[in-house]
């Protein structure tokens, strides 16, 4: 066989090909490589293989077998799932949407692969605002952390106000009852200077630094930042090209969450928000036992449009559902092992020509790291098509979609709202929450629907949002665009 | 561009919900025709007549009048609208302040999940929509669930749900 060995790529064809397809894209190889007409010396063992190619895709029946045995056969470490929310584009003169949702999981061939140690930094704030409870909390929850550890993870600490300190320089690791004493020596004082915090960070974790780990950084802060949030965000790119993770945590509100959430995105990460103190034992928890349940890290998605085409949205759905910045190389975190990275992607079609019969959205590849074999630089091409159509489809969008565009529409409704408040559009602002309100009641989410009632009528007195309250309503409705709440969970 | 039907704002063909007030935009098409009855085939021959004979059932020509009348599927029964602009739907029951403008008791409407006060109906000239009133067990249009105090428009043919009662929609063409 040719190094072309999947007979869709031989006759140029995409995996879902309609048997029109087929049959044209046969058509017109056999036109060219017949032996009567070509004269190049492989054309007729091409067309032999082209014949062979059609019988078997040209036979429902065969092709499904054959579609089986190379998805088996296939040696690539995930398996793509993609879904549309809809089977056509219409040609037509006005501009339209499509949405696709496409979801990366383990393949089963590497579903056993044991699991990577961590290299892991916790950057902790000790400015002043965060004396008492705040630091009392994080500091018992870095101890259980840290009693947590197996004996191949490395873990440093890092603490900072105006300037950082490094409590426990990654490296060896001494006994637990020294780091447990550092951790508790901690005090409370001083400015918030993130980037004193993060570059120190940054060292500890490299200083470490291997493919084969998982190398994050988690930053905890309570406060802003101020004059060096472009040093931080230009460290974020250095830590995301040596495949370093950034993970933020803001506690209380007068933290800055669009700062926090342009820094952990540009990694693959994304920020969280805790509203009670009590909640940080348990999101560390849940972080780090996600942390040990990773398959591929430095997953990113490089997307070429295809003409007439913009990607306009990215989200990932899970896990930690964010919005992502839209740019031509998407940094989507890491997969999990037993769950799915689910991405839903919103294409912006300009009117399509008659002539088109299928029209690509995009193309590219995703690329990741698998830490149980880092030689491996691994790449898996991805193409996203629909084919065109005369009559504007009236079918509804699949479950999976629909479902998440109905939650991604609430948290656009908030960020439109905050956006109406930041340019004095008090009257919109205070409707659209209202809106909102409504459709959280609809679904379920009374204390969110009360909190943006409660902003509703806060804008229209103070012309202002409450810092709690935006925070609320954003990582609330954020929150709700994990598919995990509608018990969904991987088949396998 | 398509028109949402809530807020009126104007979105791209392909949107699945409202970017302005977050309202579905897109519902399945309507049911099958071969189960709608035309309401004038279905009210002046072999159903009616019958249906008449019953107390329940209004006499045929109120239901010509009407602009909107309501098939409870379960029956056959056909109920016309007065064309007022606003008629709630629900059940009396003991006890209740508000009482709805159908009482739907007399066709199973408690077994069938319907609350006191469940749905209403608008006319208006040109648009007939339902509106959930924050019922229990919720209202569907063709299997549709809706969200509940935002109005949705609705079409001949249209079964609704409210718990599992069924209605259908008749609207007569002018």
């Amino acid at each position: 066989m040719s190094p072309k060995s999947n007979f869709y790529e031989l006759l140029g064809l995409q995996p879902d090909a309609t048997a029109e397809e087929i049959r044209r894209a046969y058509h017109d190889a056999a036109l060219k490589l017949h032996p009567d007409v070509s004269t190049s010396p492989k054309a007729t063992e091409l067309f032999l293989e082209i014949q062979e190619a059609y019988n078997v895709l040209s036979d429902q029946k065969e092709r499904k077998t054959y579609d089986k045995k190379i998805h088996t056969e296939s040696d690539s470490p995930i398996s793509i799932d993609m879904l549309y929310s809809r089977s056509t584009v219409t040609i037509f003169e006005e501009s339209q949407l499509v949405y696709a949702l496409v979801e990366l999981s383990a393949s089963k061939k590497y579903s056993t692969q044991p699991i990577p140690p961590i290299n892991i930094c916790l950057i902790i704030d000790r400015s002043t605002s965060m004396h008492g409870i705040r630091l009392d909390t994080v500091k018992t929850s870095a101890i259980e952390l840290v009693r947590q550890l197996k004996s191949n993870d490395t873990i440093s600490i890092v603490t900072f106000s105006d300037r950082a300190e490094v409590l426990l320089p990654a490296g060896r690791r001494s006994d637990n009852n020294v780091i447990e004493n550092q951790i508790r020596m901690m005090r409370a004082g001083g400015g918030t200077e993130i980037f004193q915090g993060l570059e120190a960070g940054f060292e500890e974790v490299r200083r470490n630094l291997r493919q084969t780990l998982i190398n994050h950084i988690i930053l905890l802060t309570d406060g802003r930042t101020y004059g060096d949030e472009d040093q931080c965000l230009a460290l974020a790119d250095r830590a995301a090209a040596s495949g370093i993770r950034i993970t933020g945590l803001g506690m209380g509100t007068d933290w800055n969450d669009v700062f926090l959430d342009e820094l952990t995105t540009r990694t693959g990460g994304s920020s969280f928000y805790i509203s009670k103190i009590n909640d940080i034992r348990q999101f560390l928890q849940e972080k780090f036992s996600s942390l040990n349940q990773i398959f591929a890290e430095r997953v990113s998605l490089d997307l070429r449009s295809g003409s007439g085409v913009q990607l306009s949205s990215v989200f990932r759905l899970q896990p930690d559902s964010t919005d992502l910045p839209v740019r031509s190389s998407i940094r989507l975190g890491s997969i999990p092992k037993n769950k799915k990275l689910s991405i839903l992607l919103e294409f912006y079609v300009s009117p399509i020509s008659k002539d088109i019969k299928r029209l690509t959205l995009a193309n590219g590849e995703i690329s990741l790291v698998l830490p149980f074999n880092p030689s491996r630089i691994s790449k898996v091409p991805i193409s996203l098509t629909r084919l065109t159509g005369e009559s504007p489809s009236t079918e509804l969008p699949p479950q999976p979609i629909f479902r998440a565009l109905s939650q991604i529409s609430l948290y656009r409704m908030q960020e439109k709202a905050r956006q109406e408040v930041a340019e004095g559009k008090v009257q919109e602002a205070g409707k659209r929450l209202q809106r909102l309100a409504t459709q959280l009641l609809a679904i379920g989410a009374h204390d969110l629907a009360q909190t943006a009632l409660v902003e509703a009528e806060r804008i229209q007195q103070t012309h202002l949002l409450s810092a709690e309250g935006e925070k609320r309503i954003k990582y609330g409705t954020r929150s709700l665009m994990l598919p995990a709440r509608a018990g969904e969970e991987i088949e396998q | 561009m398509i028109l949402c039907p809530n807020c009126l704002h104007k979105e791209l063909v392909g949107a699945i919900f409202c970017n302005e007030c977050g309202a579905q935009l897109v519902f399945s098409e309507g049911v099958p025709t071969g189960a709608i009855r035309s309401p004038s085939k279905g009210l002046s021959d072999n159903r009616s007549p019958e249906k008449a004979n019953d107390n329940a059932a209004p006499p045929p020509a109120s239901i010509l009048e009407a602009k909107v009348s309501l098939n409870i599927v379960n029956s056959g029964e056909i109920l016309p609208l007065k064309s007022q602009k606003e008629i709630t739907l629900g059940r009396v029951s003991g006890g209740q302040t508000v009482i709805p403008d159908i009482d739907l008791t007399p066709y199973k409407a408690y077994e069938g999940g319907v609350s006191r006060m469940h749905a209403s109906i608008r006319i208006s000239n040109n648009e007939v929509s339902i509106t959930d009133l924050g019922s229990a067990n919720g209202t569907r249009i063709n299997g549709r669930k809706i969200t509940s105090h935002i109005s949705y428009p609705i079409k001949h043919g249209d079964i609704l749900t409210l718990g599992k009662f069924k209605i259908q929609v008749l609207l007569r063409k002018n």
